[in-house]
């Protein structure tokens, strides 16, 4: 015998996988992959641009321009006493980052099978870092949120310490529906033109552009299960001080949120491994 | 030669690195309700097929084993098993250590990041910690070649010094096993010349390498073991020495001279054969060759004109952006000339049933045997996708008409003929 050669660790590779193994701890090994790919999510999409960062609050500005005139001076609903301005967009805020988080995250696996289908690391990294850059967004939105909120009257309070809250939980909704569906949505084109209905039918559903107060009173049971109802009350409730009465829905809302998020790293684990072969 | 590699005996090291036992793969074909019922090919049951068979073999410290076979044999799909990007649909494998592989050249380069940043993205999805590579960096630069464009972004590098780097990132970072597909051909003379004595201190050092070629000239050089594989069987596991010149022999036969020239011009490509390595869609129906004056036939002189002809049957939909490519192999598919159709502006649009004709004015390849591969794509969203593919699908011979060069025949004559006009100064 040569040099004795310490016992490599040993790396096992068959056809079954018990479908509770994740693989967390092969995840956490990969972290600095994480922070690169965040990192590269967020500076590819401005390397080409004139504009560059400027782009992240343009687009949502100008959607904000467009309700406020539209909605605020032509339709003229009625917030109670807030400026239609900032019930807007203490709304959009939330909700922005819920449609294209989970946009992202839908569609994770599909936008980098380059990457998938030739190089081996845990791709349960890929739908946290392909929602990080609409995380990063919505921050700088929050910061105008303030600014303009000021302009009005709403100076912040303490209740601001939710937001990071808030934030993190709509990003864990859309993480935990691109969990489900990132897999489908590689092997069927359509799920991702269907998400994108579904997001806009949202948009005019959930109470961004009127006060749930206009929602016939029997419907509000089911209505107030939707999370992004209960995110978006939230978020005014911090900006603006609207009160907000959390009913027992969303506490059920929050649970479904956590399940949905737990069995999605499942489904997506049992699902992510069969993604390369359809390609 | 492998001479050197052999100066570290083979199995002097007893740790087994890499065991195979029994791996397959098995893909299902993507739907063929467009299609109508397509013809089964070979290894096909259902929609189904085995890209892999019954795949086993053992590897210890310092060998280095090159994966050859055919196109569409399995190469690739192993490759991918043994990577971890794809699960085997039965067996396993066991393989012992860090396992680096580099099965396109770049994948996980972002263009818009610089190289030093490129590096360590590489690194990352290796799964080697930030310290490893800050202190293998500085190496990483040298070996590649890089210099002072380490710090520009890798989408103003040269395809050549893309490849450097990223031979370069993933050979270094320590893996304990390496595998390669098809990368070692790639790059200049210089950079070949140091992947090899590369490949070797990994060898002599206990690592384990395996790749992938189509140059039985690189198998030669860089490994001691060998893996055949044809329709995803393996058909030996040996000596490298051994296990080539068997392919050999086995890819030569069938191309005497007389057997090409009394075979038909006229090839049915729509029944099953095993000459397929993708066959997604049948699209290619049939193809046939014609010499002088479009008379069909196998046999050419240097020099003469070639046409090509290659029928198709396809839906407006399958045929839109279509691009067809006739590649000319050496026995051992080594390509010897490629022919695309215009893949610009000008793409093809196939609908119906037809004939697509490629001619080329004057053969000017050397004399020999030389099998003829066609594959059909489509680009979608900037990406080629090869929808049917066919190996070996017809064999020319080429031969020497008149003397261009030596009056005697020569071993090696190159690759292609060429007139020349030669003139003595002072005369």
């Amino acid at each position: 015998m040569p040099d004795a050669t310490p016992t490599l660790p040993r790396k096992i590779i068959q056809a079954e996988r018990p479908w509770w193994r994740l693989d967390l701890a092969d995840a956490w090994a990969h972290r600095e992959l994480l922070w690169l790919l965040m990192w590269r999510n967020v500076t590819s999409r401005y390397a080409q641009m004139a504009l560059g960062m400027v782009w992240a609050i343009l687009e949502p500005l100008a959607l904000l321009l467009t309700l406020v005139l539209v909605f605020g001076f032509f339709v003229r609903v009625d917030t109670g006493n807030i400026p239609y301005p900032v019930f807007v967009f203490a709304a959009q805020i939330p909700w922005l980052l819920f449609a294209k988080a989970t946009m992202n995250a839908v569609g994770c696996l599909q936008e980098h099978m380059a990457l998938v289908s030739k190089v081996s690391f845990p791709r349960l990294l890929l739908p946290f870092a392909s929602v990080f850059r609409d995380l990063f967004d919505s921050v700088i939105l929050v910061l105008i949120l303030i600014v303009v909120g000021m302009f009005y009257g709403y100076f912040p309070t303490w209740r601001l310490i939710v937001v990071p809250a808030l934030l993190l939980s709509v990003t864990m909704l859309a993480i935990a529906i691109g969990l489900w569906l990132a897999g489908p949505a590689v092997r069927m084109r359509d799920v991702r033109p269907i998400m994108l209905i579904i997001l806009q039918m949202g948009f005019y559903f959930s109470p961004i552009l009127f006060p749930p107060s206009l929602v016939p009173p029997r419907f509000l049971p089911i209505y107030t299960m939707n999370p992004m109802y209960w995110a978006i009350e939230i978020s005014r409730w911090a900006f603006l001080g609207r009160p907000v009465d959390l009913s027992p829905s969303f506490v059920m809302a929050l649970v479904v949120v956590v399940i949905a998020f737990v069995s999605g790293l499942f489904v997506y684990a049992a699902n992510e491994r069969a993604a390369v072969d359809v390609q | 030669m492998f001479n050197r590699r052999r100066r570290l005996p083979p199995r002097n090291r007893n740790e087994v690195t890499v065991r195979a036992e029994g791996l397959g793969k098995r893909y299902f074909k993507r739907s063929t309700i467009e299609t109508g019922a397509a013809d089964p090919p070979v290894r096909q049951q259902g929609n189904s097929f085995w890209a892999l068979r019954d795949v086993s073999f053992e590897l210890r410290q310092g060998d280095v084993l090159g994966i050859i076979g055919k196109n569409g044999s399995g190469k690739s799909t192993l490759l991918k098993i043994l990577s971890g990007i794809t699960p085997p649909t039965s067996g396993r494998a066991e393989i012992a250590g860090r396992v680096g592989s580099l099965l396109e050249v770049g994948t996980g380069f972002h263009p818009d990041l610089t190289g030093r940043e490129n590096i360590f993205l590489a690194g990352s999805l290796l799964g080697v910690s930030r310290q490893e590579v800050t202190a293998q960096v500085e190496s990483i630069i040298d070996f590649a070649g890089i210099g002072i464009f380490i710090d520009t972004p890798v989408k103003r590098y040269s395809s050549g010094m893309y490849v450097r780097l990223a031979y370069a990132v993933s050979a270094l970072l320590r893996s304990d096993v390496l595998i390669l597909d098809e990368v070692l051909s790639v790059g200049d003379a210089e950079f070949q010349e140091k992947t090899r004595t590369h490949v070797e201190d990994l060898a002599s050092d206990g690592r384990t390498v395996l790749f992938v070629s189509h140059s039985m000239e690189s198998v030669k050089r860089f490994c001691n073991w060998c893996l055949w594989l044809d329709e995803g069987r393996v058909n030996e596991f040996g000596p490298v020495g051994d296990t080539t010149g068997h392919y050999m022999e086995s890819v030569s036969s069938g191309t005497s001279a007389e057997d090409i020239a009394t075979a038909p011009p006229f090839v049915d490509l729509t029944h099953g054969k095993s000459f397929y390595a993708t066959r997604e869609r049948t699209i290619l129906t049939s193809i046939r060759t014609l010499g002088v004056d479009g008379v069909p036939t196998r046999v050419f002189k240097t020099g003469d004109p070639i046409t090509v002809e290659i029928g198709y049957r396809a839906t407006a939909s399958e045929g839109a952006s279509a691009f067809i490519s006739v590649f000319f192999l050496w026995p051992n598919e080594e390509r010897r000339m490629v022919l695309q159709s215009p893949h610009d502006n000008t793409v093809f649009h196939l609908s119906g049933e037809g004939t697509v004709i490629c001619r080329v004015p004057e053969l000017r390849l050397t004399p020999g045997v030389y099998t003829i591969m066609i594959d059909y794509g489509q680009v979608d969203f900037d990406r080629f996708h090869s929808i049917d593919c066919l190996v070996d699908v017809t064999r020319i011979l080429v031969v020497e008409d008149r003397p261009l060069g030596a009056r005697h025949p020569i071993d090696d004559l190159g690759e292609f003929m060429q007139p020349s006009q030669w003139t003595l100064l002072p005369p």
